[in-house]
């Protein structure tokens, strides 16, 4: 996974506590692959005004060391891991230096955050180690290793680089991506890519039993029954195929649900390849030919509140017109064309009337939908719905 | 998530002069464990031992720089060191990470550089520059840190011509400062018990309008302050002012997404204050434009901003501007105006819990009402019209309105439009498909309806509504009808021979060319096939509202830009159903209020 195109580092900068100098930079590494050594300071990607008015952030005072630290100026975001290395045999007891990662004012910085740690753990090992910093030919050889560092990970988002016999160093930026939501145990987990274009024996063993089971059709509890792993195993697994992109989670699939199309239907209209997309995902199969698109788009346009699928079913009959309804509502699901509308039961007063009612109190609270009290409770959807039906003090409201 | 981190951790106010870099206020100041830290690392005694331990075990800490919420690990003199920046640095955003934090600032050189002008009372030390920087938690996102930068621009820049014309920062500077001395040379036991801080509080009218300031970032994201009682600065951090006070706790609205729903602002909509317009008005600052005044005495749900324009005596511009600034400062919300065609439905994100405050709240403004009943009601879309007891006596309509309206402040209900698409032959429509050229009413921008808007208001302006409707035929509207009034002729010219041509079977090429271009030959005949379009009438209207059915446009914009009647568009599109889909769901303007 490469970082994003517009987040590439635009420079390696090395800069160290110089014993009579103070704060300086030693080396930099520019985009552009060519390196200098910096001695005077001719023109350079950050140049020494810059330097001084943000040195302070490069070059900390000690209560920050160790510490990340992003400082965002001039048009440019300077983000490093100030090192201090106290010991005797440096002169002022002490040796302080910072490799920082340089990127544009308004670059994401956040996938590089892990790799300048790491790396300034690799020159403090490397350092306690062969005192390659404070040895001036070792030394010589940084500008070299930054480059190569800059240019693998802005191309590759990985680098590998040797730095002696017994030392690589290994840097791969991390894409942040936002944590997944919840699985429910009502959800229906669904393949968005070909279930063999992953390597599924790479995944962990738990995620292999429940691999197969994933079919679109059945739901996080059912998958968890009939492939005998622990309900909350099941959950942390597709989570985490949820968080690739691997799968999506879709509704329960039954015939008095009620759908709603959303104003992204009109990219159904617009859109010529979701359009051959649609088309062929919805076929029933076993038919000569593809339904026509004013079809699949009236039996889309028709759903909405107060229209259960089995009430549209019976009103269009999709079968004659040659659209599988299931895969016509999953595919309005996934691509947010249409918008499940819930049903939720409130119970208004403390008592419920019934004595059945009464063990359903706790679901009845608005806070959860007729999907999930069926799924805990075990009752059909015909079941409760009779159940609460007949109770006055009951009110159902649809969102 | 989004919620915690726009709350800001702390205020920080430091300065760099004469006296070298000076932390002047803090709040909050006691971070739990490190109070006595900090108030021991306050007092500057050349003769103190310096424990090295103490910073030892601050190094090592690898984690986090917040505990409990709190800054920690931080102490004055490091946070004035690195907040009270190089003046290279002033005069731009200031913005520093470190580890989970994030300082968000704007230093402020004292003086104007170019002026060269030396601080009038230079007698004492005197002050080069200040930075009023705001803690965030680092995940705090770019639209929150953009925010909160502009807030300490504005709070600098007042602070900078208080400064100039009273010395006021200098003055307040002084008293902080002397309050540390003062703590300092308390004996030992009453200073580890007081903070110089608390007491700044009591002495110092700029920590307490910073403590204000935080404590209204923390509530409810709306700050105002009037600074040294002269200037005012007022703030509105959009993340947190749209959910607070509309008891969403769920939901954030960004800035971006508020800019979104301005954009497609027209002049039919309508603007649904938030609160008692009276109540509003009583907060206004008294230097506000009177223009706003104006607005609150004569807006009504019931009201479209062309309506609300003209009955305030303003232009349409100036209306939006307002309303956007109302908008944007929660106060208001976009609808379209309430009539009895309105189709209103349970929002997706309307809270359902029982006792909640919510519910309560609803049964304070409508006692024997329960507001669950009434969300059951409006499960099923429906028309506000068909809403409740037809027969029932007036004062009951007008309850059932208010709840209507409550319920739309509380955004708990969603409208729903009619969307129309013209599908003619069962493949795609060449009509809908995307490309940018044809667009031409497709996304037309605010200032062509208005335009259209003030040519109707110029042409119309005597008309009452439903005169303007009759004379609709006549009426030359903008460029759509002066190109179909020159076919008028042809069309009454091509009236006589046309029925022959019908009857023939043959299609007369005339008719073909109303069509928009985009149509292919095969879809203008399935529309031409359609038995309606045998009248002239109903196919010249339909030609001429072609353009509208790319589902872009729901059926009270067509009403309002080719000011139709709604019984006529309804006629006309039920009889060329047949050609066409139709759908509902929500307009572009609620989607960004209900984070749909």
């Amino acid at each position: 996974m490469a970082a994003p195109k517009e987040s590439k580092i635009e420079c390696l900068l090395f800069s160290e506590f110089h014993p009579t100098a103070g704060p300086k930079i030693m080396y930099q590494a520019c985009l552009y692959a060519y390196v200098r050594y910096v001695l005077d300071f001719p023109e350079n990607y950050i140049d020494k005004e810059l330097f001084d008015a943000i040195h302070i952030y490069i070059i900390t005072k000690p209560q920050l060391q160790g510490r990340l630290i992003m400082s965002n100026a001039f048009g440019k975001k300077i983000m490093g891991c100030p090192v201090c290395i106290d010991h005797p045999k440096y002169a002022r007891n002490a040796l302080i230096f910072n490799l920082c990662f340089v990127f544009d004012g308004l670059a994401n910085s956040r996938p590089y955050e892990k790799p300048v740690r790491k790396l300034s753990r690799y020159l403090v090992s490397l350092e306690r180690e062969s005192g390659f910093l404070s040895n001036e030919e070792s030394k010589q050889t940084l500008p070299r290793i930054m480059a190569q560092i800059l240019t693998d990970l802005n191309e590759q988002g990985s680098c590998a680089v040797e730095v002696n016999q017994v030392t690589t160093i290994y840097l791969k930026t991390l894409l942040v991506i936002n944590n997944p939501g919840e699985v429910h145990m009502y959800d229906v987990p669904i393949f968005t890519v070909q279930c063999d274009s992953f390597h599924s024996h790479q995944w962990d063993l738990t995620t292999q039993q429940i691999l197969p089971y994933i079919d679109g059709m059945r739901h996080v509890a059912r998958i968890s029954v009939e492939s005998d792993v622990a309900i909350s195993l099941v959950k942390s697994c597709l989570q985490n195929m949820l968080y690739y992109g691997i799968i999506k989670l879709l509704p329960i699939f039954q015939y008095s649900n009620v759908y709603t199309v959303t104003s992204k239907i009109n990219r159904l209209a617009q859109d010529r390849d979701l359009q051959n997309e649609c088309n062929k995902y919805v076929a029933k199969p076993g038919q000569l030919g593809f339904p026509c698109f004013r079809d699949i788009f009236m039996l889309f346009c028709s759903l909405g509140p107060g229209t259960p699928v089995k009430d549209w079913c019976a009103r269009h009959n999709p079968q004659q017109l040659k659209v599988d309804e299931r895969r016509l509502i999953q595919f309005g699901v996934l691509h947010g064309l249409l918008r499940r509308i819930h049903k939720y039961p409130v119970l208004l007063t403390n008592e419920p009337g019934s004595q059945n009612l009464r063990l359903l109190s706790r679901w009845l609270n608005g806070q959860h939908h007729y999907d999930e009290i069926c799924c805990r409770t075990g009752l059909s959807y015909s079941v409760l719905d009779e159940m609460i039906e007949d109770d006055p003090t009951i009110v159902v409201c649809w969102k | 998530m989004d919620d915690q981190t726009s709350s800001p951790v702390a205020i920080i106010l430091v300065s760099s002069g004469s006296r070298g870099d000076k932390l002047l206020f803090r709040y909050p100041y006691i971070g739990p464990q490190t109070a006595e830290n900090t108030v021991k690392k306050s007092v500057q005694n050349p003769y103190a031992v310096r424990l090295a331990d103490d910073q030892q075990v601050e190094k090592k800490r690898p984690g986090s720089c917040l505990s409990k919420g709190h800054l920690f690990g931080f102490t004055d003199d490091l946070l004035a060191a690195i907040l009270a920046t190089k003046s290279e640095l002033c005069g731009q955003k200031f913005e520093l990470k470190i580890n989970d934090l994030r300082f968000i600032g704007h230093p402020t050189l004292m003086h104007y550089g170019s002026k060269g002008q030396v601080s009038p009372k230079s007698e004492g030390p005197s002050m080069i520059l200040f930075n009023i920087v705001f803690a965030l938690k680092a995940a705090a996102s770019i639209s929150v840190i953009q925010c909160y930068h502009d807030f300490s621009k504005r709070l600098a820049i007042a602070l900078r011509h208080e400064e100039h014309r009273c010395g006021y920062l200098s003055h307040e500077a002084k008293v902080m400062l002397g309050v540390v001395d003062e703590v300092a040379a308390l004996p030992e036991a009453d200073f580890d018990s007081q903070s110089p801080f608390s007491l700044m509080l009591n002495k110092s009218e700029l920590a307490r309008d910073l403590k204000h300031v935080y404590l209204s970032l923390c509530s409810n994201g709306d700050v105002r302050i009037n600074v040294n009682h002269w200037i005012e600065v007022s703030f509105c951090l959009p993340h947190k002012a749209h959910c607070q006070s509309r008891l969403l706790d769920h939901m954030v609205i960004k800035p971006e997404q508020i800019n979104k729903c301005l954009e497609v602002l027209r002049p039919y909509h309508a603007m649904l204050l938030l609160d008692d317009a009276n109540k509003l008005i009583a907060e206004l600052s008294p230097d506000m434009s009177p223009a706003l005044i104006r607005v609150f005495r004569v807006t009504t749900p019931l009201k479209s901003l062309r309506d609300l324009g003209a009955d305030a005596d303003l232009t349409l511009r100036q209306v939006f501007y307002l309303v956007s600034h109302l908008v944007y400062w929660a106060k208001a919300t976009i609808i379209y105006p309430l009539c009895e065609t309105n189709v209103y439905v349970l929002s997706p994100n309307a809270s359902l819990q029982v006792n909640a405050t919510l519910a309560s709240r609803f049964v304070e403004h409508f006692p024997g009402m329960s507001l669950h009943a009434v969300m059951e009601d409006f499960s099923l879309p429906t028309q506000l019209r068909e809403q409740g007891n037809p027969l029932g006596l007036p004062h009951q309509q007008v309850q059932q309105v208010q709840t209507v309206v409550w319920m739309l402040q509380h955004r708990l209900l969603v409208q729903l439009h009619t969307y129309v698409f013209l599908v003619p032959t069962s493949g795609p429509s060449s009509l809908l498909i995307k490309s940018r050229s044809t667009d031409t009413v497709g996304h037309g921008s605010q200032e062509e309806l208005q335009e259209a808007d003030s040519r109707r208001i110029s042409g119309l302006s005597n008309f009452s509504d439903t005169d303007s409707v009759a004379s609709e035929y006549g009426s030359p509207q903008g460029s759509f009808v002066a190109s179909y009034s020159g076919l008028e002729s042809d069309m009454a010219n091509m009236k006589a021979g046309l029925s022959v041509d019908l009857d023939e079977g043959r299609l007369p090429t005339r008719l073909k060319e109303l069509l928009p271009d985009e149509l292919s030959s095969e879809e203008k005949e399935a529309i031409l096939s359609v038995p309606a379009a045998r009248s002239p009438e109903d196919f010249k209207m339909f030609a001429r509202l072609c353009p509208y059915f790319q589902g872009c446009h729901h059926l009270e914009e067509i009403m309002y830009c080719e000011n139709v009647r709604r019984s006529t568009l309804l006629t006309l599109l039920d009889k060329f159903r047949s050609v066409l889909v139709t759908c509902q769901h929500e307009d572009r303007v609620t989607t960004v209020f209900h984070n749909l």
